[in-house]
């Protein structure tokens, strides 16, 4: 049984692997549609192996279950799953994730005014966007209850200080070149700031945007763990895990995976419409 | 040096926000227990006084303030109270001791840095990915000119991975790995959270919410950010040693 279930993996490998070789060699391969079908192809060979490694193997469903289960449970439950959606990521984390943004702005503008300030900033906020803020989900929940509002608050603090150090480091990336372009308009501090240094810090912004996506999920839905009402996907997980459903489980999985890819997309393609002028963007 | 003063400026600027928060956010906590020490307090009902915020309660009973500082069990605790936490149970606990932090540091810290248990395989996965891409933008970094100076030295294609788009991805490998290593430390505090592990930072935090004991969890995540930052600070060091002793400017 393991022989054949090791030989069936290995001849799927091989197929995926020759279409896609045969695919990136072909005339087609600058197509768009062959471009995305790369990629596609080597997912579904991923799935049909773990399909077919799980039923050969009869491995049990609580350790893993197969790619079809996950799926079937997906479109049972589709109900639930948006409830839980829209708890922790409606809720939670794109609430967490817009505070965050804007006060990190306007701190970063206000300490952007101060070459000490900044100087003191860009150190210091690097280093607490390496610690685990995710530690202070307990906290939160305590002081503001067990509703969205405390994952909300996680979230702001977590993604704060990688759009702070970004926004800051990118507010400084004019030369003095165009700052004294600027200055012989006669453009005051506001206009500089609107009309050049916010444009030029766009790049660095985006990027520091797209680092706190992840970050807000995960804090929300990590929070989760330290208390929630009925409905959430941290919630659904661990209450999922207690039912051995880990079918359920894979679900909340896979719409985590969705929002995250979508959330990071979103950004992506924002970026590629304000920074269309950015050598990173252009073709 | 030159951003040592800014750098304690802003710390000491969050420190004083710590400091001024512990008061109302402790307020309703302190006056409950100094009415039950028999002290005057402002509104003499503890019904009324859930009515006021922190901020008014204070204003009404400023001769509790001092009392904010040194309750038992506090909403946030100031930072003395922390540290004092975190010394009675890093340096006055034998070090295997369940109620040594310096025990929890270590069981989290080796599912940080190996690969074996499963929170360590959730640790892996958080740090493949950022070292994948530094590590492939890396060697993709050297440019056209390089690329061709080594073409008329006639290098072959194994000479021009080994001699410069190795070397030249070396830089960014640290900078992923220092990503990396973050990532993996808070991968493994996570996995410690709903698997009722006994054992490590998420635990004690876990086991400090669950029993009302906030000086565990703050001293637990206090304990968690210096590990952080001792290993970032770590590869900091690592990179610019190897990135000086290769040639290169440190970034």
């Amino acid at each position: 049984m393991t022989g054949t279930a090791i030989i069936g993996a290995l001849t799927v490998w091989g197929a995926g692997w020759f279409i896609n070789t045969r695919l990136a060699a072909s005339a087609a391969a600058q197509g768009r549609l062959v471009r995305l079908l790369i990629p596609a192809i080597f997912g579904l060979t991923l799935l049909i192996i773990w399909e077919l490694l799980v039923r050969l193997l009869e491995v049990s469903p609580v350790i893993l279950p197969t790619p079809t289960a996950i799926a079937s449970r997906f479109a049972e439950e589709l109900p639930t799953l948006w409830v839980d959606f829209e708890q922790t990521i409606i809720k939670g984390a794109m609430t967490g994730y817009i505070i965050g943004m804007f006060s990190a702005f306007v701190v970063a503008i206000i300490a952007d005014r101060s070459v000490f300030l900044t100087r003191g900033i860009l150190p210091v906020g690097g280093f607490m966007a390496a610690l685990p803020i995710v530690g202070t989900a307990p906290i939160f929940v305590k002081w503001l209850g067990s509703d969205w509002e405390s994952k909300a608050a996680v979230v702001a603090v977590m993604v704060f200080f990688p759009i702070l150090v970004n926004t800051v480091a990118g507010l400084r990336d004019t030369t003095s070149m165009q700052r004294d372009l600027m200055r012989t308009y006669g453009a005051n501090y506001w206009a500089t700031l609107f009309k050049l240094r916010l444009p030029a810090a766009m790049p660095f912004i985006f990027n520091g945007l797209k680092i706190a996506t992840t970050l807000a999920l995960i804090g929300a839905i990590v929070a989760e763990f330290f208390g929630s009402p009925t409905v959430g996907m941290g919630f659904r997980i661990s209450t999922s895990v207690g039912q051995l459903a880990l079918d359920m489980v894979w679900a909340e999985i896979v719409v985590a995976a969705i929002a995250g890819s979508a959330f990071y997309g979103v950004m992506t393609w924002i970026e590629r419409w304000m920074t269309f002028w950015h050598p990173s963007q252009r073709n | 040096m030159k951003s040592l003063l800014p750098v304690l400026t802003v710390v000491g600027a969050i420190l004083l926000v710590w400091v001024v928060a512990v008061v109302p956010m402790n307020m309703h906590l302190t006056a409950d227990q100094a009415q039950r020490d028999g002290l005057v307090v402002t509104p003499e009902e503890p019904r009324d006084r859930q009515a006021y915020s922190g901020i008014s309660l204070t204003l009404k009973n400023p001769h509790l303030m001092a009392r904010a500082y040194v309750l038992d069990r506090p909403r946030l605790p100031s930072p003395h109270q922390v540290v004092v936490e975190m010394w009675k149970t890093i340096a006055l606990q034998n070090v295997t001791s369940r109620r040594s932090l310096a025990y929890h540091g270590w069981v989290t810290l080796s599912a940080t840095l190996q690969g074996l248990l499963p929170k360590a395989i959730i640790s892996a996965y958080l740090s493949f990915f950022p070292v994948v891409v530094g590590m492939v933008k890396g060697l993709r970094s050297p440019d056209g000119m390089q690329l061709d100076l080594l073409r008329t030295y006639h290098a072959s294609p194994a000479q021009g991975f080994w001699k410069l788009r190795l070397p030249g991805s070396v830089p960014y490998l640290f900078a992923s790995l220092k990503i990396g290593i973050s990532a993996s430390l808070v991968g493994a505090i996570v996995a410690e959270l709903p698997t009722g592990a006994r054992a490590g930072f998420g635990a004690r935090m876990l086991v400090g919410d669950q029993y009302g004991q906030p000086m565990v969890t703050w001293a637990a995540l206090f304990a968690a950010a210096i590990t952080a930052a001792a290993l970032v600070g770590f590869f900091g060091f690592l990179e610019r040693w190897t990135l000086r002793r290769m040639g290169m400017q440190a970034a």
